[in-house]
């Protein structure tokens, strides 16, 4: 009874260390934000903005990559080839159609075929050792990465924005384009129903069981390589969409892969592995920091934003979410 | 401030989450102490034991070994004041030779890596005592072999050889009868009553007859609580003890 | 897994009959000895400097990965990000600052070897997956560094003209000089990573491969293994970025992107990830096979992709792997008639 009443926490080095480092860390990011709001307002709000709208594309390609790993422990390394697939046959369907929404849905479901055949094939010949799993999504996303060079070409291409979301909206003087506010509501609009599907629904209980411990999904007496097999594709479609969405908002070019698989890998080192709030945090953590770094440092942003994930693993090893070691 | 104690723990206690593993245990082992621990399955023992070696953090309470208090050193410090022990489930370094592990556990108990570094005579002089403590326990023949090929019996020897490698002046041992042979135990029973009486061993054991021949007092946990402490006969004999027993290690 | 490892240590001496197993290396060591020293002179020059010459310098970059993955576990997606970072340091101070190239090599080295222990040091606490991702993140962010710090790396185009010193009298710019100096290194290289896997540090590398739990109640540091193990492959691995910038000629961020992190896993797994010889083994066969697949498609990348993503689903020991298997079997079906033989093996350690 003696132990409810818990002595002095500030014994144990773990503890105080890690809060001492989020308080300093919470000060900084306070402080920071003060000055900004009173040196430049209009360019602060602008830059959360942006980092919202980036942060929101993020968690489109991040919350996938985070999927897959959660349930199947694969950590799909052709995630960012999946991307760039899903906004090159974006890019060819709107040409074609001149349907922007046509493109989006079609794009992402053909990187979910992609991605369940790919998972059907060659990773259950694998068959369950998550590093050689790894290992070989590596070697997809070269394969990827050469079929779509070959088929659209090194030079950067932009799919067209639908026309009313083209333009900019106005609210107190302040300037920001309708189309990325737009992004940022698709965000929400999947995450949302990425939570209704994993909250509300059997199916998302037993993938949220199977993450938890991958052992209760084979006790648990549903049919495993047909859910392993449906978030895998799952996990890619959101790839897929990403891709439209980003590369209307931005280009699509060689070498986007790499960029979108190193920000899904940051995004889940920052928020915790495998999990979808984690996805959440980690890509706002990640989409602030790059938007200030780039307003501020423009020359050493990716270094901004590694400074600050090696600043969160050394305080929280497992992310942000990812519960204590 | 007592120089005869070998491990005194106070109100040591882990939580996993809302389980208290171990609630508030004091125990004091006097030098040359050995001391049995029981309890049913799921009483916190291993967990104990886990605090003691530094694996797990402590949530609170504090522990003193020879007279230090360790309770804020990593477990591969708390290797310095002679402690060492083993494990329930047999862990050893299953792609290395089994000389290669003993000799690892040398290494440790010679003062760790960067003393071992300029290697040399001092290595042949470290293979000489890994032999010697293969040939009393029987791993001889097996010196060359990958430990992970070592049957479950050799892995428990192993484990064992590698804790005596350390020249521990404390010596835990977590249930190292657990699935051994009636001859093994035999063995394990005569080493045992062999160590050198300067040395502090704590045990756990779920086998009575392995407990009570090498042991001289005992302590009974459950629930994460000493429930008793006595001498084998006194513990033994008791209802509360044997109330507790009843189901979990006789049935 | 656990028996391939030892057949390298002579503890299956005595499986074999005792006076096979020394001679079978022997054969093996000189068979190699006379094919590195053939070589030069019965290649064309084409196969020579593209093939023979560029499999080395790649082989040491493999050779550090193998090491890692072999000895302490750690599949290490960032030694294309240590090679580039020595290549780009050595090429930086020699070709824009005009430093001596002996000296700008050292530099390289050392800067990397820094790197790696950084690298090292922010990695080791992760395992398994999240250590690949950890360290595929570092290599992806030095890629961008590469690309996007100009005043140093000269963005896009990046460094170009490095020219090969001179080894006193020597000149290294001569295709059969560099190709013995390569050579030495390999063997450097080889020899060094072999003696520090079994030292005390490196047979701790070992044990915490195995069970790092247990490495700390023996009273060492894990993370200090780790951590010196990754900085050793390290070196390795920057050596090989100077090689690359001596025989190119110039670096750029392509020089460390995601196709050639995936070329030097292509290399190790071919080589099959036992022995640490398999890197060299890996590379001359991945050199060969870029430059006669190249030759027939505009699409070797893919075919690439798809021989490693093959050679991973059917041979976890790789391209060697795959010859003991067919061994085996062949030997199994020829003595399959005859009374069942258990004892005798073919000879299997050596390449
Ligand atoms: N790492 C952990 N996380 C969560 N709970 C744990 C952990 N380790 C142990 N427990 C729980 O703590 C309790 C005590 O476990 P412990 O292994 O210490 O028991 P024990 O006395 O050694 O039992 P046994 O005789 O079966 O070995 C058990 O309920 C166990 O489930
Ligand atoms: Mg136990």
């Amino acid at each position: 009874m003696a132990v409810g009443a818990a002595p002095p926490t500030s014994r144990f080095p773990a503890v105080s260390r890690g809060r001492v480092l989020w308080t300093a860390g919470g000060i900084a990011v306070l402080a920071l934000t003060v000055r900004e709001l009173v040196a430049a307002p209009a360019v602060f709000v602008t830059t959360v903005l942006d980092g919202l709208t980036t942060a929101g594309l993020y968690f489109l390609v991040a919350s996938g990559f985070t999927l897959i790993f959660g349930l199947l422990r694969v950590t799909n390394l052709a995630h960012g080839s999946f991307y760039l697939a899903g906004g090159y046959v974006g890019y060819s369907l709107r040409e074609a159609t001149g349907n922007w929404f046509l493109a989006l849905a079609g794009a992402a479901v053909a990187v979910a075929l992609l991605g369940l055949l790919f998972q059907l094939t060659v990773l259950r010949l694998v068959g369950g050792d998550p590093l050689r799993e790894s290992l070989v999504t590596i070697g997809l996303s070269v394969v990827v990465a050469d079929m779509t060079l070959a088929v659209w070409g090194g030079s950067s291409l932009d799919i067209t924005i639908p026309p009313f979301l083209g333009s900019t909206i106005e609210v107190h003087g302040l300037i920001y384009s309708r189309f990325r506010l737009a992004l940022l509501g698709l965000a929400l609009l999947v995450g949302f129903g990425l939570w209704v599907l994993l909250h509300r629904t059997r199916l998302g209980m037993t993938i949220r069981a199977g993450v938890d411990d991958p052992l209760i999904l084979a006790t648990s007496g549903v049919n495993v390589p047909l859910v392993l097999s449906f978030v895998f594709g799952l996990g890619s479609l959101m790839a897929g969409l990403a891709g439209v969405a980003g590369g209307s908002y931005l280009s699509l070019s060689q070498g986007e892969d790499a960029r979108y698989l190193l920000v899904s890998l940051l995004v889940v080192i920052v928020g915790g592995l495998g999990s979808v709030p984690g996805a959440v945090v980690g890509s706002v953590v990640v989409g602030l920091v790059q938007a200030f770094a780039q307003v501020h440092l423009p020359t050493y942003s990716v270094l901004v934003t590694f400074g600050v994930m090696i600043v969160i693993l050394a305080v929280r090893p497992r992310g942000v979410l990812g519960g204590a070691e | 401030m007592n120089d005869t104690a070998s491990l005194t723990l106070r109100g040591v206690s882990r939580r996993f989450g809302g389980l208290l593993a171990v609630d508030g245990v004091d125990m004091h082992l006097p030098r040359g102490a050995r001391r049995a621990l029981l309890g049913p399955n799921g009483a916190g023992k291993t967990t104990l034991v886990n605090l003691i070696s530094g694996a797990l953090p402590l949530t609170s309470g504090s522990i003193t070994l020879f007279g230090a208090d360790v309770s804020r050193e990593p477990g591969r410090r708390r290797v310095r004041h002679g402690l060492a022990r083993t494990y329930q489930q047999s862990k050893v370094f299953s792609g290395l030779p089994v000389e290669t592990n003993i000799e690892l556990a040398l290494i440790g108990a010679d003062g760790g890596l960067w003393r071992a570094l300029p290697g040399g005579r001092r290595s042949r002089a470290r293979h000489e005592r890994a032999c010697r403590l293969a040939v009393e326990l029987g791993l001889v023949e097996q010196m060359g072999k990958p430990a992970g090929a070592l049957s479950h019996g050799g892995k428990r020897q192993l484990e064992l050889a590698m804790a005596l490698a350390c020249e521990p002046r404390l010596l835990v041992l977590d249930e190292p009868a657990a699935g051994l042979s009636p001859s093994e135990r035999q063995m394990l029973t005569d080493l045992l009553l062999r160590l050198d009486p300067d040395l502090t061993l704590l045990l756990i054991e779920h086998d009575m007859n392995v407990a009570l021949a090498v042991t001289d007092s005992v302590t009974v946990m459950a629930d994460g609580r000493v429930v008793a402490e006595g001498t084998p006969e006194d513990v033994v004999s008791s209802r509360l003890v044997q109330d507790l027993y009843l189901g979990t290690a006789h049935g | 897994m656990a028996s391939d490892m030892t057949a390298g240590r002579g503890d299956q001496a005595t499986l074999r009959r005792p006076w096979r197993a020394p001679r079978a290396r022997t054969v093996a060591a000189v068979i190699v000895v006379v094919i590195a020293a053939a070589i030069p002179y019965v290649t064309s020059s084409f196969v020579f400097v593209q093939i023979v010459i560029q499999s080395l310098w790649m082989a040491m970059v493999a050779a550090s990965l193998v090491f890692l993955v072999r000895f302490a576990g750690m599949v290490s997606l960032a030694q294309t990000g240590l090679y580039g970072t020595a290549g780009y340091v050595t090429a930086n101070l020699s070709a824009i600052r005009g430093l001596n190239p002996w000296a700008a090599a050292g530099i390289g080295v050392l800067v990397a070897v820094a790197l790696a222990f950084v690298v090292g040091m922010i990695s080791s606490r992760a395992r398994g997956v999240y250590f690949i991702m950890l360290t595929l993140a570092v290599g992806v962010f030095l890629y961008y560094f590469a690309l996007q710090y100009r005043p140093f790396t000269f963005g896009f185009s990046g460094i170009n003209g490095v020219r090969v010193p001179d080894l006193g009298p020597v000149p290294l710019s001569d295709p059969l000089n560099f190709y013995w100096f390569t050579l030495a290194l390999s063997v450097a290289a080889l020899v060094g990573l072999y003696t520090f896997s079994r030292s005390p540090l490196g047979l701790a590398l070992q044990a915490d491969r195995d069970c790092p739990e247990r490495v700390e109640a023996l009273g060492m540091s894990t993370t200090a293994v780790r951590v010196i193990g990754f900085t050793a492959a390290g070196a390795v691995a920057s050596v090989g970025g100077v090689l690359s910038v001596w025989f190119n000629g110039q670096i750029s961020p392509g020089s460390l992107d995601i196709t050639r992190t995936v070329n030097i896993l292509v290399v190790a797994v071919l080589g099959g990830v036992i022995r640490l010889e398999g890197a060299w083994l890996g590379a001359l066969l991945f050199t060969a096979l870029t430059a006669y697949v190249s030759n027939i498609t505009n699409y070797y990348n893919s075919v690439i992709g798809l021989v490693y993503i093959a050679v991973v689903l059917v041979s976890p020991n790789g391209v060697p792997g795959l010859f003991t298997a067919t061994a085996r079997s062949l030997q199994r079906a020829l003595l399959s008639s005859a009374p069942p033989r258990t004892t005798a093996r073919p000879v299997n350690g050596e390449k």
